[in-house]
């Protein structure tokens, strides 16, 4: 059995909220223009980021509901290659959304330094999505879809808390977006490239920790 | 004789409760009833041979395999019925059997479908629309569409009403009807292992206490029914749960063999009556442990 055919029953949910936020982001940068291709690539990570992680909740809720994986358990497929095959899902999407955002601000005819400085925006974002969104699952998979979510809105609130003391302050002004635009823009490409990397290492060895927390936890 | 399940000391400890040294084996064409109270460890030792539960020591073959290195070949093999049917509850009938259909190699639709038929479930049927017995039936029609060699039920027949437990039991006797399949069916229904099982074992507080053939168990356990002062010394020891009775007093023995020549005069007077002991007297008569 494929990675494809596990999870081919929640295909739609994978695949519609990303393609369809996606188009929307599009439909805005090709017909308003794009004033702050930074800020536009952090806000990039952002949807990324929401569209990739929210499915793979809203699946585990329902799997949670109906004791998905208690029913899955009797059936000829390791409950660590559902898990598996769940991490796959978002992992190509993540890096396919990441791909498509680059094309996407490429396409949009930014001179050669803003790309460069937006492109590796959104690696850095898509490199924090990894991260955050293999930790989240592994959460939802040991205590549940809803703590994950608590986990989730609680450390949104404290980047916007954080956000407001450091414009407060007066570091550095703006949005959540605009200040991690910033950051992100002074970090050297080589740095970027790093973090890529350890976003994909931390997201695939988050893979069989996950699977093992499933599997002692089935029923 | 080639074995389709051979499970050595296993264990599990969870608070409050420990399954010990559980060890079974049966044979290729063999139908093995797990008799036990409640939280006797009959869903333990069966998710730990499904691998739902890890145990925590012991070793389990399945076909010759672990089941937890090969669970695609060996689940695709088997025919599982749980004591509690998870299914995705806002999908039907159809969509679930699509969807299982996929994870075996043998999925036989046609047969799945007379299978419906019989148990009287509608393919188009909405899931969370079907009551515990049709569950149950779903269940049953799963795990047998995939031409398994071996059932493994937990309790399939727990909460339905007799005409569902006989209808699910006829079934099972059909699967069956091949010598080479082998089934092992817990229950603390003793009727329904009576009926089906060739040999019994008794899980009681986490351990095996006997396993033996069920012609055995009924040559060797006797209720003896007797009156007051017609049965003493080794026979008379050998009683568990000695009660008042309409008779006089019964009292159940596990050696009947033994204690035959020393009722035999109270027998033919009259003052002594045996009879097979049910399963029920085998079982209350280890957990009474009188």
């Amino acid at each position: 059995m494929t990675m494809f055919e596990i999870v081919r029953k929640n295909i739609f949910r994978y695949v519609t909220p990303p393609l369809g936020v996606f188009a929307v982001m599009a439909i805005y940068a090709f017909s308003s223009g794009v004033n702050n291709p930074v800020n536009f690539a952090g806000l990039l990570g952002i949807v990324i980021f929401i569209v990739t992680l929210a499915p793979a909740l809203v699946i585990e809720m329902e799997e949670e509901k109906n004791r998905g994986y208690a029913f899955l358990a009797t059936l000829p497929v390791a409950i660590r290659d559902v898990v598996r095959a769940k991490f796959m899902m978002m992992f190509y999407s993540i890096l396919a959304l990441g791909a498509a955002g680059v094309v996407l601000l490429a396409s949009i005819g930014l001179p050669g330094y803003l790309l460069s400085e937006s492109a590796k925006t959104l690696v850095l974002g898509i490199s924090l999505c990894l991260i955050f969104e293999s930790v989240v699952l592994v959460l939802a998979l040991r205590f549940g879809s809803a703590p994950a979510l608590v986990v989730l809105l609680f450390t949104t609130l404290m980047l916007n808390i954080l956000t407001f003391i450091v414009a407060s302050a007066g570091l550095m002004g703006g949005s959540l977006v605009s200040i991690a635009g910033k950051i992100f823009s002074a970090v050297p490409w080589p740095f970027a490239a790093i973090l890529l990397a350890a976003g994909v290492a931390v997201f695939l060895a988050m893979i069989p920790v996950a699977g093992r927390v499933k599997e002692s936890r089935i029923v | 004789m080639d074995n389709v399940l051979e499970a050595r000391n296993l264990r599990k400890e969870y608070a409050g409760f420990a399954l010990r040294d559980v060890s079974l084996t049966i044979p290729r064409g063999y139908i093995l009833g797990l008799i036990g109270p409640n939280g006797a460890g009959k869903t333990t030792t069966i998710r730990m041979l499904m691998n739902i539960v890890k145990p925590s020591a012991g070793e389990i073959r399945i076909f010759g395999m672990d089941p937890a290195e090969n669970e695609k070949a060996v689940k695709d093999r088997i025919g599982f019925v749980g004591d509690e049917q998870f299914y995705y509850e806002n999908r039907s009938v159809a969509w679930t059997e699509k969807f299982v259909s996929r994870f075996f190699d043998n999925w036989n639709g046609e047969l799945f479908g007379r299978l419906l038929g019989g148990f009287g479930i509608e393919r188009s049927a909405a899931i969370s629309r079907l009551s515990k017995g049709m569950r149950v039936k779903l269940s049953i029609a799963i795990a047998l569409s995939h031409d398994p060699e071996f059932l493994v039920l937990d309790e399939p027949t727990a909460g339905l009403d007799p005409v569902v437990r006989r209808e699910v039991l006829d079934r099972l006797m059909e699967f069956r009807g091949n010598e080479e399949r082998s089934i092992l069916i817990s229950s603390h229904i003793t009727d329904d292992i009576m009926r089906v099982a060739d040999g019994v074992a008794f899980i009681v507080d986490g351990a095996i206490v006997l396993r033996d053939e069920k012609d055995s168990i009924a040559a060797d356990w006797k209720r003896i029914h007797f009156r007051p002062g017609a049965v003493a010394g080794r026979a008379l020891a050998g009683l568990s749960c000695v009660r008042e009775s309409a008779f006089g007093h019964s009292g159940i023995t596990r050696e009947y063999s033994k204690i035959k020549e020393e009722l035999a005069r109270g027998a033919a007077s009259g003052d002594v009556r045996v009879e097979n002991a049910t399963l029920d007297d085998v079982l209350i008569s280890f957990v009474k442990g009188e």
